[in-house]
């Protein structure tokens, strides 16, 4: 007859004592805790290998037979082409000073999401293949063979990274455990083992141009629907241009920002913001995605998305770019385009806002500059008529979506476009600016299926919500980044119900004093404005 | 309700606390202990931060007035941290059973000596006890939250997709709804 456990044992059997190495202890793939498999035709698509159907939760994962030749051929490749990837297999000391600053680690106290473990999953095996005492000492040297569980190891915790690289910030020798992320992805795809929600949009955006796999007619529709609120809630009717050559600018969104709510507001936003200002720009529906899930897939696989920015700037024969709110996708402007598929194309000039004049220097050789910096700028020269007053009710916080603040550094102009806008307040220091949170569902992991880990994931970023709302009443969190803001409200309704969340620019559009607009009675949602009850009361 | 218990865990709250917790988050792999611990980082350590607060404002209710909407303020936030980990449902809430034990121990002599009343105890017992039973149920309405978001999510998906005319007669349900599924053929 078994005894029943106290209570008091309950909390420490299975977890307290593992005095096993962390090696030893297998991964168990449970619902709600990992992403499902890409599906084969998605692999087809691409011309990616081993398409076929199967499940991260199968006995078997239907690999090739010669799986450990072709990883490991493949790390010995990426060794010689990446020299920061040799570097970053050598030069780590586990000082730990990592080990604390991963979202994940701090929402579950899995060692295995510290990034110094994260990334000695690929290091292990790496001194084993690769070094003399991995070679001769083996597991005293912290070296371990490729075998099956260590690949299904693999899979587990880089699909529970969002290479948002908040941990690089800490690393004294500035080690980018994303990229390491980022390789143990590539290699894991040499085998066919991705998940859906990043393969999906991959051979979607390669097909059609956008992540959702919505075809230019589709695209063209969207606009339209935006245009068509827009004059509904401002009496002022928008006309778009789709394809022109000979604009200006060519203006690229990230697509969930054209699709999903609450990213069309921030469209809407942006869309009215460049009537307003008389922008000769241009919307492409071939290349209507900013956002790049090859990111989250391989170095050549992001290549491919990218190359589709300057191929059209260069078809269209527009003078510069100017990209949406997202946030990967700057990370991939702002560090690999212009090596990836520059130099930018000769029609291409250094951008120069048409109605300030100023140069952005800083975008002299990518061409493309971020929404943010030309609105801000914009501020700065008192071009833009605002009423912050109709955005009266809202209180809102600012998230620092991970990729343009510690990948490009956009940190005071979102700040900046809200202190014209709102009334808003600061997270605690150690959540913002650079040492931002993620949101937990970035690199392709803010799927539904993995709903309990992005929560997880999660919590960091929304404790510091907590904190703002129980002391401002905070109701509104702003993000530059449509990943965000297809993730975040789910975060919010999960550990503070009542924060919405919405694009800088929608706050913006709620603000911005149109020419020839009729009295503004509703916000960018159709939601009534609250200064109206001021009105009427004076 | 009986005055001298509550007094004896007023005045032993820091000890109790202490104890509680470190019951509270042996739940967690041993590489996180040190980390958790540290109590006081209310925004690099949400885990452990939130958990022990919410202790200390239980553990107050408990040796204080029990005000029942207290008490499910209290308990709430750590059993929506729980429910979104790696623990099984009955380590998730084994926190709770234990106090009881813990009482006992620390109050070990006083109960023997008969200062504490046995009557006392079975009282705060009982309470710990419907405290598991509502424990019980923020725990699974955090996981239900959870399906419902997952839902949310899906039906959203759907809309976007049937508003783009991408969505198939027949819909493949094995991995839900990925927009991948719906794409066209061409």
């Amino acid at each position: 007859m078994a005894k029943l456990p106290k209570p008091q044992e309950l909390t420490k059997i299975d977890f307290k004592p593992p005095e096993t190495s962390w090696m030893d202890v297998p991964v168990e793939f449970r619902p709600g805790t990992y992403s499902y498999a890409s599906k084969p035709e998605s692999l087809e698509m691409i011309g990616f290998p081993n398409p076929r159907t199967w499940s991260p939760a199968d006995e078997d994962w239907k690999l090739p037979e010669n799986w450990q030749q072709i990883i490991l051929d493949g790390l010995r490749e990426r060794l010689q082409k990446f020299r920061s990837l040799k570097v970053f297999m050598d030069i780590c000391v586990r000082c730990g000073a990592c080990a604390d600053k991963c979202h994940f680690f701090l929402g579950s106290g899995d060692p295995k999401n510290m990034p110094v473990l994260r990334a000695e999953l690929m290091r292990s095996v790496y001194r084993k293949e690769y070094t003399l005492a991995g070679k001769l000492m083996a597991r005293m040297v912290g070296a371990r063979e490729l075998t099956l569980p260590v690949l299904k190891e693999w899979f587990y915790y880089f699909f529970q990274c969002t290479e948002c690289r908040r941990c690089s910030l800490y690393c004294p020798y500035g080690i980018d455990t994303a990229e390491i992320t980022m390789i143990g992805r590539e290699l894991l795809n040499l085998v066919g083992l991705s998940i859906d929600w990043v393969m999906g949009p991959v051979s979607a955006c390669y097909m059609k141009g956008n992540h959702l796999g919505i075809q230019p007619h589709g695209v063209v529709d969207s606009f339209d629907m935006a245009v068509d609120d827009i004059e509904d809630i401002t009496g002022v009717r928008l006309d778009l241009s789709y394809n022109r050559k000979g604009a200006e600018i060519l203006y690229v969104p990230p697509s969930g920002d054209v699709f999903a709510t609450p990213g069309t507001y921030s469209l809407m936003g942006q869309l009215m913001l460049f009537h307003e200002m008389g922008l000769d720009y241009t919307l492409s529906t071939y290349n209507s995605e900013g956002g790049n899930f090859g990111l989250f897939t391989s170095n050549e696989m992001m290549k491919r998305l990218n190359a589709k920015i300057y191929a059209e700037a260069q078809r269209l024969g527009v003078k510069y770019i100017i990209g949406g709110e997202c946030g990967h996708m700057w990370r991939v402007l702002n560090q690999y385009m212009d090596t990836m598929n520059g130099p930018a194309p000769s029609n291409l000039e250094v951008p120069k806002s048409p109605v300030t004049g100023t140069v952005f220097e800083n975008a002299k050789s990518t061409k493309m500059i971020h929404v943010c910096e030309f609105t801000a700028d914009l501020l700065r020269h008192n071009k833009v008529k605002l009423d912050p007053s109709r955005n009266k009710g809202i209180v809102a916080t600012y998230h620092d979506s991970c990729n343009p603040a510690r990948a490009m550094g956009l940190l005071d102009e979102p700040r900046y476009i809200l202190d014209h806008c709102v009334e808003w307040h600061e997270m605690p220091e150690d959540t913002i600016r650079e040492k931002t949170f993620c949101c937990g569902s970035g690199a392709g992991l803010g799927n539904d299926e993995n709903m309990e880990m992005r929560m997880r994931g999660g919590f960091p970023r929304a404790n510091a919500v907590k904190f703002v709302k129980e002391r401002h009443g905070v109701n509104m969190l702003a993000c530059i980044c449509a990943i965000d803001r297809a993730a975040l409200p789910a975060l919010m309704r999960y550990w503070n119900p009542g924060v919405e969340v919405c694009g800088v620019h929608e706050l913006l559009g709620n603000a911005l004093v149109m020419k020839g607009e009729k009295k503004r009675e509703e916000n960018l949602r159709f939601e009534p404005l609250q200064n109206l009850d001021d009105e009427e009361e004076a | 309700m009986s005055k001298s218990l509550n007094r004896f865990m007023q005045e032993k709250h820091e000890e109790l606390l202490e104890k509680w917790f470190e019951q509270a988050i042996a739940a967690y792999p041993v590489e996180a202990h040190k980390y958790f611990v540290k109590v006081d980082k209310d925004f690099t350590n949400p885990v452990g931060s939130n958990i022990y607060r919410s202790m200390d404002h239980l553990l107050g209710e408990l040796h204080g007035d029990r005000d029942a909407d207290k008490l499910y303020q209290h308990l709430e936030m750590i059993l929506k941290i729980r429910a979104v980990q790696d623990l099984k449902p009955s380590k998730a809430l084994a926190f709770l059973p234990s106090f009881k034990n813990l009482v006992a121990k620390v109050f070990q002599s006083e109960i023997k000596s008969g200062e504490i009343t046995q009557t006392e105890l079975e009282d705060l017992f009982s309470d710990v006890d419907t405290l598991m039973l509502i424990a019980f149920d923020l725990y699974s309405e955090s996981k239900e939250m959870i399906y419902n978001l997952r839902i949310a999510q899906i039906k959203e998906m759907n809309d976007i997709l049937q508003k783009a005319n991408l969505l198939n007669e027949t819909v493949d349900t094995s991995t839900f709804m990925r927009c991948s599924n719906y794409i066209e053929k061409e």
